[in-house]
Protein backbone atom coordinates (compact mmCIF):
# COMPACT_ATOMS: atom_id res chain seq x y z
CA UNK A 1 0.00 0.00 0.00
CA UNK A 2 1.32 3.45 -1.27
CA UNK A 3 1.60 6.58 1.02
CA UNK A 4 -0.89 8.00 -1.18
CA UNK A 5 -3.51 5.17 -0.04
CA UNK A 6 -2.57 5.01 3.36
CA UNK A 7 -3.50 9.32 3.08
CA UNK A 8 -6.64 8.21 1.49
CA UNK A 9 -7.47 5.66 4.36
CA UNK A 10 -7.10 8.13 7.27
CA UNK A 11 -9.70 10.02 5.78
CA UNK A 12 -11.98 7.44 5.42
CA UNK A 13 -10.81 6.60 9.11
CA UNK A 14 -11.17 10.28 10.31
CA UNK A 15 -14.82 10.23 9.48
CA UNK A 16 -14.82 7.34 11.38
CA UNK A 17 -15.60 4.62 9.02
CA UNK A 18 -14.60 1.03 8.78
CA UNK A 19 -13.25 -0.89 5.57
CA UNK A 20 -16.05 -3.98 4.92
CA UNK A 21 -13.28 -5.57 2.53
CA UNK A 22 -10.31 -4.90 0.35
CA UNK A 23 -8.89 -6.95 -2.41
CA UNK A 24 -5.70 -6.29 -4.55
CA UNK A 25 -6.81 -2.58 -6.06
CA UNK A 26 -10.58 -2.23 -4.49
CA UNK A 27 -11.47 -0.77 -1.24
CA UNK A 28 -15.18 -1.09 -0.92
CA UNK A 29 -16.15 0.92 2.75
CA UNK A 30 -19.93 1.43 3.95
CA UNK A 31 -21.37 5.13 4.40
CA UNK A 32 -24.53 6.57 5.70
CA UNK A 33 -26.84 8.35 3.07
CA UNK A 34 -26.73 11.82 5.34
CA UNK A 35 -22.54 10.94 5.09
CA UNK A 36 -22.13 10.25 1.21
CA UNK A 37 -22.05 13.95 -0.32
CA UNK A 38 -19.50 14.92 2.12
CA UNK A 39 -17.29 11.42 1.63
CA UNK A 40 -17.79 12.02 -1.96
CA UNK A 41 -16.76 15.62 -2.09
CA UNK A 42 -13.82 14.66 0.11
CA UNK A 43 -12.46 12.11 -2.22
CA UNK A 44 -13.05 14.33 -4.97
CA UNK A 45 -11.17 17.07 -3.57
CA UNK A 46 -7.86 14.45 -3.45
CA UNK A 47 -8.10 14.17 -7.18
CA UNK A 48 -10.04 11.01 -6.99
CA UNK A 49 -12.14 11.12 -10.14
CA UNK A 50 -15.78 8.97 -10.14
CA UNK A 51 -16.22 6.40 -12.60
CA UNK A 52 -19.60 5.28 -12.29
CA UNK A 53 -22.32 4.20 -10.02
CA UNK A 54 -24.01 1.29 -9.74
CA UNK A 55 -27.37 0.68 -8.36
CA UNK A 56 -27.87 -3.02 -6.78
CA UNK A 57 -31.49 -4.35 -5.66
CA UNK A 58 -31.34 -7.37 -3.19
CA UNK A 59 -33.86 -8.97 -1.68
CA UNK A 60 -34.38 -6.55 1.38
CA UNK A 61 -32.41 -3.47 0.72
CA UNK A 62 -31.24 -1.00 -2.60
CA UNK A 63 -27.55 -0.36 -3.02
CA UNK A 64 -25.95 2.00 -4.47
CA UNK A 65 -21.94 1.71 -5.33
CA UNK A 66 -19.99 4.96 -5.83
CA UNK A 67 -16.45 3.97 -7.85
CA UNK A 68 -13.60 6.26 -7.58
CA UNK A 69 -10.73 5.70 -9.68
CA UNK A 70 -7.07 6.94 -7.68
CA UNK A 71 -5.57 7.27 -11.32
CA UNK A 72 -2.13 8.01 -9.35
CA UNK A 73 -2.38 4.51 -7.85
CA UNK A 74 -4.85 2.63 -9.88
CA UNK A 75 -7.21 1.57 -6.94
CA UNK A 76 -10.69 1.96 -6.78
CA UNK A 77 -12.35 3.18 -3.55
CA UNK A 78 -15.78 1.99 -3.54
CA UNK A 79 -18.41 3.83 -0.95
CA UNK A 80 -21.41 1.76 -0.78
CA UNK A 81 -24.80 3.49 0.39
CA UNK A 82 -27.88 1.57 1.52
CA UNK A 83 -31.80 2.72 1.49
CA UNK A 84 -34.86 0.99 1.41
CA UNK A 85 -36.66 -0.84 -1.38
CA UNK A 86 -39.92 1.16 -1.22
CA UNK A 87 -39.02 4.45 -2.41
CA UNK A 88 -34.90 4.85 -2.67
CA UNK A 89 -33.79 7.63 -1.57
CA UNK A 90 -30.28 9.15 -1.49
CA UNK A 91 -28.63 12.74 -1.25
CA UNK A 92 -27.62 13.51 -5.10
CA UNK A 93 -23.91 14.72 -5.40
CA UNK A 94 -24.25 16.37 -8.76
CA UNK A 95 -23.74 19.71 -6.72
CA UNK A 96 -20.31 18.77 -5.96
CA UNK A 97 -19.19 15.92 -8.92
CA UNK A 98 -20.66 17.57 -12.46
CA UNK A 99 -20.04 14.41 -14.20
CA UNK A 100 -22.53 12.66 -11.85
CA UNK A 101 -25.64 14.15 -13.06
CA UNK A 102 -25.97 11.56 -16.11
CA UNK A 103 -25.50 8.82 -13.96
CA UNK A 104 -27.90 9.91 -11.32
CA UNK A 105 -30.48 10.79 -13.90
CA UNK A 106 -29.57 7.05 -15.44
CA UNK A 107 -30.12 5.31 -12.38
CA UNK A 108 -33.63 7.50 -11.03
CA UNK A 109 -34.78 6.33 -14.55
CA UNK A 110 -33.76 2.67 -14.75
CA UNK A 111 -34.21 2.09 -11.17
CA UNK A 112 -36.37 4.67 -9.77
CA UNK A 113 -33.84 6.06 -7.28
CA UNK A 114 -34.52 9.74 -5.81
CA UNK A 115 -31.60 11.98 -5.55
CA UNK A 116 -32.30 14.73 -3.50
CA UNK A 117 -30.58 18.10 -4.43
CA UNK A 118 -30.02 17.17 -8.17
CA UNK A 119 -30.39 20.26 -10.65
CA UNK A 120 -32.64 18.29 -13.29
CA UNK A 121 -33.70 14.67 -12.76
CA UNK A 122 -35.18 14.13 -16.20
CA UNK A 123 -35.07 10.81 -17.79
CA UNK A 124 -31.85 10.28 -19.47
CA UNK A 125 -32.32 7.29 -21.29
CA UNK A 126 -36.59 6.93 -21.59
CA UNK A 127 -37.62 10.24 -22.16
CA UNK A 128 -40.60 10.25 -24.73
CA UNK A 129 -39.50 6.30 -25.36
CA UNK A 130 -42.90 4.57 -24.46
CA UNK A 131 -41.24 1.36 -25.15
CA UNK A 132 -38.85 0.84 -22.66
CA UNK A 133 -41.08 -0.28 -19.18
CA UNK A 134 -41.79 1.90 -16.11
CA UNK A 135 -38.53 0.94 -14.35
CA UNK A 136 -36.89 -2.02 -16.12
CA UNK A 137 -34.11 -2.73 -14.13
CA UNK A 138 -35.98 -3.09 -10.71
CA UNK A 139 -37.04 -6.84 -9.86
CA UNK A 140 -40.37 -7.10 -10.47
CA UNK A 141 -42.67 -5.68 -7.66
CA UNK A 142 -42.85 -8.01 -4.69
CA UNK A 143 -46.05 -9.07 -4.45
CA UNK A 144 -46.17 -10.81 -7.51
CA UNK A 145 -43.58 -12.94 -6.19
CA UNK A 146 -45.21 -13.71 -2.64
CA UNK A 147 -48.49 -15.74 -4.26
CA UNK B 1 -36.74 41.30 -32.43
CA UNK B 2 -34.85 38.94 -30.49
CA UNK B 3 -31.76 36.63 -31.61
CA UNK B 4 -31.98 34.08 -29.70
CA UNK B 5 -32.67 31.14 -31.75
CA UNK B 6 -32.94 27.51 -30.89
CA UNK B 7 -31.36 24.85 -33.43
CA UNK B 8 -32.61 21.09 -33.01
CA UNK B 9 -29.90 18.89 -34.54
CA UNK B 10 -30.93 15.43 -34.97
CA UNK B 11 -32.20 12.52 -33.74
CA UNK B 12 -30.28 11.45 -36.64
CA UNK B 13 -27.25 12.98 -36.46
CA UNK B 14 -25.87 15.25 -39.63
CA UNK B 15 -22.46 13.91 -38.82
CA UNK B 16 -21.78 10.49 -37.76
CA UNK B 17 -24.61 7.82 -38.41
CA UNK B 18 -25.82 7.42 -34.65
CA UNK B 19 -28.61 8.64 -33.01
CA UNK B 20 -28.39 11.83 -31.03
CA UNK B 21 -30.56 14.81 -30.42
CA UNK B 22 -28.54 18.43 -29.29
CA UNK B 23 -30.68 21.85 -28.34
CA UNK B 24 -28.36 23.68 -29.25
CA UNK B 25 -29.76 27.52 -28.28
CA UNK B 26 -28.03 30.45 -30.05
CA UNK B 27 -27.61 33.77 -29.62
CA UNK B 28 -26.55 35.61 -33.15
CA UNK B 29 -23.87 32.87 -34.39
CA UNK B 30 -22.42 31.85 -30.77
CA UNK B 31 -23.79 29.04 -28.62
CA UNK B 32 -25.41 30.34 -25.18
CA UNK B 33 -26.35 26.91 -24.18
CA UNK B 34 -26.49 23.03 -25.19
CA UNK B 35 -28.79 20.38 -24.02
CA UNK B 36 -28.65 16.59 -24.85
CA UNK B 37 -31.30 13.62 -25.49
CA UNK B 38 -29.99 10.09 -25.86
CA UNK B 39 -31.63 6.95 -25.28
CA UNK B 40 -32.51 5.71 -28.62
CA UNK B 41 -29.69 3.10 -28.99
CA UNK B 42 -30.90 1.78 -25.43
CA UNK B 43 -30.92 -1.94 -26.19
CA UNK B 44 -30.61 -3.21 -22.28
CA UNK B 45 -27.59 -5.23 -22.49
CA UNK B 46 -26.83 -5.18 -19.30
CA UNK B 47 -30.65 -6.82 -18.08
CA UNK B 48 -29.28 -9.26 -21.18
CA UNK B 49 -26.09 -9.80 -19.50
CA UNK B 50 -27.66 -10.87 -16.15
CA UNK B 51 -30.04 -13.24 -17.96
CA UNK B 52 -27.21 -14.93 -19.57
CA UNK B 53 -24.21 -17.03 -18.29
CA UNK B 54 -20.92 -15.90 -17.70
CA UNK B 55 -19.65 -16.56 -21.50
CA UNK B 56 -22.74 -15.27 -22.90
CA UNK B 57 -22.20 -12.15 -21.15
CA UNK B 58 -18.94 -11.80 -23.16
CA UNK B 59 -20.70 -12.57 -26.44
CA UNK B 60 -23.67 -9.68 -25.62
CA UNK B 61 -21.07 -7.05 -24.58
CA UNK B 62 -19.03 -7.21 -27.51
CA UNK B 63 -21.92 -6.14 -29.42
CA UNK B 64 -22.82 -3.30 -27.61
CA UNK B 65 -20.01 -1.46 -30.03
CA UNK B 66 -18.83 -2.34 -33.63
CA UNK B 67 -16.06 -0.61 -33.17
CA UNK B 68 -15.18 -1.41 -29.58
CA UNK B 69 -15.34 -4.98 -29.97
CA UNK B 70 -12.65 -5.95 -28.35
CA UNK B 71 -12.79 -3.50 -25.36
CA UNK B 72 -16.38 -4.11 -23.83
CA UNK B 73 -14.95 -7.77 -24.15
CA UNK B 74 -11.32 -7.17 -22.54
CA UNK B 75 -12.97 -5.16 -19.80
CA UNK B 76 -15.60 -7.58 -19.00
CA UNK B 77 -12.96 -10.69 -18.45
CA UNK B 78 -10.64 -8.29 -16.14
CA UNK B 79 -14.14 -7.92 -14.14
CA UNK B 80 -14.46 -11.64 -13.79
CA UNK B 81 -10.52 -12.32 -13.00
CA UNK B 82 -11.32 -10.03 -10.85
CA UNK B 83 -13.18 -12.02 -8.36
CA UNK B 84 -11.62 -14.61 -8.07
CA UNK B 85 -8.17 -13.38 -8.95
CA UNK B 86 -7.50 -15.36 -11.63
CA UNK B 87 -4.39 -16.09 -13.41
CA UNK B 88 -4.05 -15.55 -16.85
CA UNK B 89 -1.09 -17.16 -19.10
CA UNK B 90 1.91 -14.91 -20.18
CA UNK B 91 0.87 -15.86 -23.49
CA UNK B 92 -2.54 -14.57 -23.75
CA UNK B 93 -1.87 -11.36 -22.11
CA UNK B 94 0.22 -10.75 -24.79
CA UNK B 95 -2.84 -12.17 -27.64
CA UNK B 96 -5.07 -9.73 -25.53
CA UNK B 97 -2.81 -6.55 -25.69
CA UNK B 98 -1.82 -6.99 -29.23
CA UNK B 99 -5.89 -7.40 -30.04
CA UNK B 100 -6.21 -4.18 -28.11
CA UNK B 101 -3.80 -1.95 -29.19
CA UNK B 102 -4.81 -3.22 -32.97
CA UNK B 103 -8.20 -1.93 -32.50
CA UNK B 104 -6.76 1.44 -31.21
CA UNK B 105 -4.63 1.99 -34.20
CA UNK B 106 -8.15 0.87 -36.81
CA UNK B 107 -10.26 2.95 -34.30
CA UNK B 108 -8.23 6.04 -34.01
CA UNK B 109 -7.60 6.11 -37.87
CA UNK B 110 -11.45 6.02 -38.77
CA UNK B 111 -12.09 8.65 -36.27
CA UNK B 112 -9.11 10.71 -38.07
CA UNK B 113 -10.60 10.31 -41.74
CA UNK B 114 -14.21 11.15 -40.18
CA UNK B 115 -12.71 14.38 -38.73
CA UNK B 116 -11.19 15.28 -41.71
CA UNK B 117 -14.28 14.41 -43.94
CA UNK B 118 -16.28 16.84 -41.30
CA UNK B 119 -13.52 19.91 -42.50
CA UNK B 120 -13.87 19.15 -45.99
CA UNK B 121 -10.05 17.73 -45.75
CA UNK B 122 -11.98 14.83 -48.23
CA UNK B 123 -7.73 13.42 -48.65
CA UNK B 124 -7.20 13.44 -45.71
CA UNK B 125 -10.44 11.29 -44.93
CA UNK B 126 -9.18 8.81 -48.01
CA UNK B 127 -6.14 8.35 -46.67
CA UNK B 128 -7.09 7.62 -43.36
CA UNK B 129 -9.62 4.86 -44.30
CA UNK B 130 -7.29 3.41 -46.74
CA UNK B 131 -4.27 3.27 -44.40
CA UNK B 132 -7.33 1.20 -41.83
CA UNK B 133 -7.40 -1.51 -44.66
CA UNK B 134 -3.83 -3.22 -44.30
CA UNK B 135 -4.56 -2.56 -40.05
CA UNK B 136 -7.77 -4.57 -40.20
CA UNK B 137 -6.02 -6.94 -42.50
CA UNK B 138 -3.49 -7.78 -40.04
CA UNK B 139 -6.66 -8.36 -37.65
CA UNK B 140 -8.46 -10.25 -39.74
CA UNK B 141 -5.65 -12.75 -40.34
CA UNK B 142 -4.58 -12.72 -36.22
CA UNK B 143 -8.35 -13.16 -35.10
CA UNK B 144 -10.58 -14.75 -38.20
CA UNK B 145 -12.53 -11.34 -38.03
CA UNK B 146 -12.48 -7.76 -38.74
CA UNK B 147 -14.91 -7.34 -36.40
CA UNK B 148 -16.05 -8.86 -33.42
CA UNK B 149 -12.95 -10.66 -32.78
CA UNK B 150 -14.45 -13.04 -30.38
CA UNK B 151 -10.89 -13.54 -28.83
CA UNK B 152 -11.56 -13.10 -25.10
CA UNK B 153 -12.52 -15.79 -22.11
CA UNK B 154 -12.32 -15.86 -18.65
CA UNK B 155 -8.45 -16.99 -18.46
CA UNK B 156 -6.96 -16.37 -21.31
CA UNK B 157 -8.07 -16.09 -25.20
CA UNK B 158 -9.74 -18.30 -27.31
CA UNK B 159 -7.14 -18.14 -30.47
CA UNK B 160 -4.11 -18.59 -30.20
CA UNK B 161 -1.50 -16.43 -32.48
CA UNK B 162 0.12 -17.95 -35.36
CA UNK B 163 3.73 -17.47 -34.78
CA UNK B 164 4.45 -18.16 -38.65
CA UNK B 165 2.04 -14.73 -39.81
CA UNK B 166 4.87 -12.52 -38.08
CA UNK B 167 7.13 -12.23 -40.95
CA UNK B 168 3.90 -10.90 -43.15
CA UNK B 169 2.52 -8.65 -39.75
CA UNK B 170 5.87 -6.64 -39.49
CA UNK B 171 6.06 -6.32 -43.05
CA UNK B 172 2.29 -4.87 -42.60
CA UNK B 173 2.92 -3.03 -39.88
CA UNK B 174 6.46 -1.27 -41.53
CA UNK B 175 4.10 -0.50 -44.41
CA UNK B 176 1.45 1.17 -42.09
CA UNK B 177 4.11 3.34 -39.97
CA UNK B 178 5.13 4.65 -43.23
CA UNK B 179 2.02 5.51 -44.74
CA UNK B 180 0.88 6.89 -41.82
CA UNK B 181 3.97 8.76 -41.12
CA UNK B 182 2.89 10.89 -44.24
CA UNK B 183 -0.59 11.30 -43.15
CA UNK B 184 0.32 12.57 -39.73
CA UNK B 185 2.53 15.11 -41.55
CA UNK B 186 -0.66 16.16 -43.42
CA UNK B 187 -2.73 16.43 -41.17
CA UNK B 188 -0.16 18.16 -37.47
CA UNK B 189 1.92 20.22 -40.42
CA UNK B 190 -0.67 21.63 -42.34
CA UNK B 191 -1.28 25.13 -41.80
CA UNK B 192 -5.27 25.15 -42.77
CA UNK B 193 -6.14 22.15 -40.57
CA UNK B 194 -3.98 23.91 -37.67
CA UNK B 195 -5.56 27.11 -37.90
CA UNK B 196 -9.10 25.83 -38.37
CA UNK B 197 -8.89 23.42 -35.64
CA UNK B 198 -6.56 25.66 -32.80
CA UNK B 199 -8.62 27.18 -30.02
CA UNK B 200 -11.89 25.70 -31.33
CA UNK B 201 -13.70 23.50 -28.78
CA UNK B 202 -11.29 24.11 -26.24
CA UNK B 203 -11.97 21.63 -22.81
CA UNK B 204 -10.14 23.19 -19.96
CA UNK B 205 -8.03 20.75 -17.40
CA UNK B 206 -10.49 22.10 -14.64
CA UNK B 207 -13.72 21.00 -16.48
CA UNK B 208 -12.05 18.07 -17.49
CA UNK B 209 -11.97 17.15 -14.25
CA UNK B 210 -15.13 17.86 -13.17
CA UNK B 211 -17.11 16.14 -15.93
CA UNK B 212 -14.57 13.02 -15.03
CA UNK B 213 -13.84 12.56 -18.60
CA UNK B 214 -11.45 9.97 -19.76
CA UNK B 215 -9.04 8.66 -22.64
CA UNK B 216 -7.89 11.33 -25.21
CA UNK B 217 -10.88 13.67 -24.45
CA UNK B 218 -8.82 14.16 -21.06
CA UNK B 219 -5.43 13.84 -22.37
CA UNK B 220 -6.08 16.05 -24.80
CA UNK B 221 -6.85 18.64 -21.76
CA UNK B 222 -3.44 18.10 -20.35
CA UNK B 223 -4.50 15.07 -17.74
CA UNK B 224 -2.42 12.32 -18.15
CA UNK B 225 -4.29 9.51 -17.24
CA UNK B 226 -4.16 6.23 -18.93
CA UNK B 227 -5.53 2.44 -17.14
CA UNK B 228 -2.94 0.88 -19.09
CA UNK B 229 -0.03 2.81 -17.11
CA UNK B 230 -2.25 3.54 -14.39
CA UNK B 231 -3.34 -0.08 -13.37
CA UNK B 232 -1.45 -2.44 -15.60
CA UNK B 233 -3.50 -5.75 -16.89
CA UNK B 234 -2.90 -7.83 -19.65
CA UNK B 235 0.94 -7.64 -20.72
CA UNK B 236 0.97 -3.94 -20.67
CA UNK B 237 3.81 -3.89 -18.09
CA UNK B 238 5.64 -6.01 -20.13
CA UNK B 239 5.87 -3.74 -23.04
CA UNK B 240 7.15 -0.21 -22.86
CA UNK B 241 5.19 2.59 -24.15
CA UNK B 242 4.30 6.37 -23.50
CA UNK B 243 0.98 8.10 -22.69
CA UNK B 244 0.46 10.83 -24.88
CA UNK B 245 -0.49 14.01 -23.28
CA UNK B 246 -1.58 17.91 -25.03
CA UNK B 247 -2.43 21.14 -22.94
CA UNK B 248 -4.18 22.66 -25.02
CA UNK B 249 -7.90 20.81 -24.72
CA UNK B 250 -8.60 21.97 -28.37
CA UNK B 251 -9.91 20.12 -31.07
CA UNK B 252 -6.20 20.14 -32.66
CA UNK B 253 -5.45 18.60 -29.56
CA UNK B 254 -7.16 15.84 -29.49
CA UNK B 255 -6.25 15.02 -33.18
CA UNK B 256 -2.42 15.26 -32.19
CA UNK B 257 -3.20 12.91 -29.35
CA UNK B 258 -5.08 9.88 -31.24
CA UNK B 259 -2.38 10.56 -34.03
CA UNK B 260 0.22 10.02 -31.62
CA UNK B 261 -1.25 6.96 -30.23
CA UNK B 262 -1.67 5.48 -33.08
CA UNK B 263 2.49 4.92 -33.41
CA UNK B 264 2.95 4.37 -29.46
CA UNK B 265 0.53 1.51 -30.52
CA UNK B 266 2.38 0.09 -33.72
CA UNK B 267 5.55 -0.22 -31.01
CA UNK B 268 3.59 -2.44 -28.79
CA UNK B 269 2.20 -4.03 -30.99
CA UNK B 270 5.70 -5.06 -32.52
CA UNK B 271 6.76 -5.66 -29.29
CA UNK B 272 4.21 -8.51 -28.61
CA UNK B 273 4.91 -9.99 -32.05
CA UNK B 274 8.97 -10.50 -31.24
CA UNK B 275 8.12 -11.92 -27.27
CA UNK B 276 5.51 -14.40 -28.50
CA UNK B 277 8.34 -16.00 -31.16
CA UNK B 278 9.26 -16.22 -27.26
CA UNK B 279 6.57 -16.91 -24.88
CA UNK B 280 5.14 -20.60 -25.55
CA UNK B 281 3.04 -22.01 -23.47
CA UNK B 282 -0.80 -22.53 -22.65
CA UNK B 283 -3.21 -19.77 -23.84
CA UNK B 284 -5.78 -20.63 -21.22
CA UNK B 285 -6.32 -21.20 -17.79
CA UNK B 286 -9.63 -23.19 -17.84
CA UNK B 287 -11.94 -21.55 -14.86
CA UNK B 288 -14.56 -23.87 -14.02
CA UNK B 289 -16.92 -21.78 -11.57
CA UNK B 290 -16.58 -18.57 -10.56
CA UNK B 291 -17.58 -17.60 -6.19
CA UNK B 292 -19.69 -15.49 -5.10
CA UNK B 293 -17.89 -11.88 -4.70
CA UNK B 294 -17.99 -8.72 -6.62
CA UNK B 295 -15.30 -7.66 -9.43
CA UNK B 296 -14.13 -4.33 -11.29
CA UNK B 297 -12.61 -4.63 -14.51
CA UNK B 298 -11.52 -2.16 -16.66
CA UNK B 299 -9.52 -1.45 -20.47
CA UNK B 300 -8.10 1.72 -22.03
CA UNK B 301 -10.16 1.45 -25.09
CA UNK B 302 -9.61 3.81 -27.90
CA UNK B 303 -11.91 6.42 -26.42
CA UNK B 304 -10.73 6.21 -22.68
CA UNK B 305 -11.96 4.18 -19.78
CA UNK B 306 -14.16 1.27 -20.22
CA UNK B 307 -15.36 0.27 -16.95
CA UNK B 308 -17.21 -2.96 -16.12
CA UNK B 309 -18.56 -3.99 -12.02
CA UNK B 310 -19.67 -7.42 -11.65
CA UNK B 311 -21.19 -9.25 -9.08
CA UNK B 312 -21.57 -12.78 -8.59
CA UNK B 313 -23.44 -15.35 -5.85
CA UNK B 314 -21.63 -18.25 -6.74
CA UNK B 315 -24.07 -19.76 -9.82
CA UNK B 316 -23.59 -19.53 -13.30
CA UNK B 317 -24.63 -15.83 -14.10
CA UNK B 318 -24.23 -12.56 -12.89
CA UNK B 319 -26.42 -10.60 -10.26
CA UNK B 320 -25.50 -7.90 -11.93
CA UNK B 321 -23.48 -6.27 -14.31
CA UNK B 322 -22.76 -2.43 -14.36
CA UNK B 323 -21.18 -1.03 -17.61
CA UNK B 324 -19.85 2.10 -18.43
CA UNK B 325 -18.51 3.37 -21.85
CA UNK B 326 -16.01 6.26 -22.10
CA UNK B 327 -18.35 8.14 -24.33
CA UNK B 328 -20.90 8.35 -21.33
CA UNK B 329 -18.65 10.41 -19.56
CA UNK B 330 -16.72 12.01 -22.43
CA UNK B 331 -20.35 13.51 -24.24
CA UNK B 332 -21.78 15.49 -21.56
CA UNK B 333 -17.80 17.69 -22.03
CA UNK B 334 -20.31 19.51 -24.98
CA UNK B 335 -21.47 21.71 -22.54
CA UNK B 336 -18.09 22.64 -21.29
CA UNK B 337 -16.48 23.02 -24.81
CA UNK B 338 -19.43 24.31 -26.99
CA UNK B 339 -20.83 27.22 -25.40
CA UNK B 340 -19.45 30.53 -26.40
CA UNK B 341 -18.18 28.89 -29.58
CA UNK B 342 -19.73 29.70 -33.67
CA UNK B 343 -21.98 27.71 -34.49
CA UNK B 344 -19.80 26.72 -37.20
CA UNK B 345 -17.66 25.45 -35.14
CA UNK B 346 -20.03 23.13 -33.02
CA UNK B 347 -20.62 20.21 -35.27
CA UNK B 348 -16.32 19.37 -35.59
CA UNK B 349 -16.39 20.08 -31.68
CA UNK B 350 -19.07 17.12 -31.04
CA UNK B 351 -17.11 14.78 -33.38
CA UNK B 352 -14.00 15.51 -31.21
CA UNK B 353 -14.79 13.36 -28.46
CA UNK B 354 -14.77 10.55 -31.28
CA UNK B 355 -18.69 9.38 -30.37
CA UNK B 356 -19.33 5.91 -30.80
CA UNK B 357 -20.70 4.28 -33.96
CA UNK B 358 -20.65 0.86 -35.78
CA UNK B 359 -18.60 0.41 -38.62
CA UNK B 360 -18.64 -3.13 -40.33
CA UNK B 361 -18.67 -2.21 -44.13
CA UNK B 362 -16.29 -3.88 -46.19
CA UNK B 363 -14.20 -2.52 -48.66
CA UNK B 364 -11.66 -4.27 -49.86
CA UNK B 365 -9.74 -5.27 -53.24
CA UNK B 366 -9.72 -8.78 -53.68
CA UNK B 367 -6.84 -9.93 -56.14
CA UNK B 368 -5.90 -13.32 -57.30
CA UNK B 369 -2.45 -14.94 -56.54
CA UNK B 370 -1.08 -13.04 -59.71
CA UNK B 371 -2.61 -9.61 -58.69
CA UNK B 372 -5.60 -9.68 -60.86
CA UNK B 373 -8.87 -8.12 -59.51
CA UNK B 374 -11.42 -10.87 -58.81
CA UNK B 375 -14.16 -8.65 -57.54
CA UNK B 376 -15.92 -8.07 -60.94
CA UNK B 377 -16.70 -11.75 -61.02
CA UNK B 378 -17.07 -12.34 -56.91
CA UNK B 379 -20.69 -12.53 -57.56
CA UNK B 380 -20.01 -15.54 -60.25
CA UNK B 381 -18.01 -17.04 -58.09
CA UNK B 382 -20.47 -17.03 -55.09
CA UNK B 383 -22.81 -18.49 -57.58
CA UNK B 384 -20.84 -21.15 -59.04
CA UNK B 385 -19.91 -22.27 -55.52
CA UNK B 386 -23.39 -22.62 -54.46
CA UNK B 387 -24.21 -24.62 -57.31
CA UNK B 388 -20.96 -26.96 -56.27
CA UNK B 389 -22.36 -27.16 -53.05
CA UNK B 390 -25.62 -28.53 -54.44
CA UNK B 391 -24.20 -30.90 -56.43
CA UNK B 392 -22.09 -32.36 -53.48
CA UNK B 393 -24.45 -32.40 -50.93
CA UNK B 394 -28.20 -32.46 -52.43
CA UNK B 395 -30.29 -29.22 -52.50
CA UNK B 396 -31.70 -29.98 -49.29
CA UNK B 397 -28.71 -30.37 -47.37
CA UNK B 398 -26.81 -27.28 -48.95
CA UNK B 399 -29.40 -25.00 -48.31
CA UNK B 400 -29.43 -26.24 -44.45
CA UNK B 401 -25.46 -26.06 -44.58
CA UNK B 402 -25.58 -22.51 -46.22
Amino acid sequence: MTERVREIMSILASESISVDHEKRKRIYFTVKPEQIRSICQRLSSENLRLSTMTAVESLRRFELIYHFSDDRTGYYFCPRVYTGLENPEVPSISNEIVGASWIEREIHDLFGVAFHGHPDLKPLLKEDNENIPELPLRVKRREEHVD
Amino acid sequence: MSTDFNLPVGPFHPLLEEAEFFKIKLEGEVVADIEMETGWMHRGIEKISEQGTFDQSIFAVERICGICSASHPFACVNAFEDIDDTDVPVRARYVRTMVGELERIHSHLLWLGLAGHFIGYDTLWMWAWKYREPVLDIIEKTTGNRNHYAMFRIGGVRRDYDNSLSAELNEKLDYVERKLTMVAKAAMDDPVLKSRLSGVGVLSKEAAINYCAVGPTARASGIAIDVRKDEPYAAYDLVEFDVVVQEAGDVFAKTVVRILEIFESIKIIRQCIKALAKVSGSILNDVESIPAGEGIGRHEAPRGEVFHYIRTDGSNRPVRHKIRAPSYVNIPTYKASCVGENLADVLITLAAVDPCYCCTERSVRLQDDHGKELTESLLKRSQDRTDELIRELGEYKAWRYL
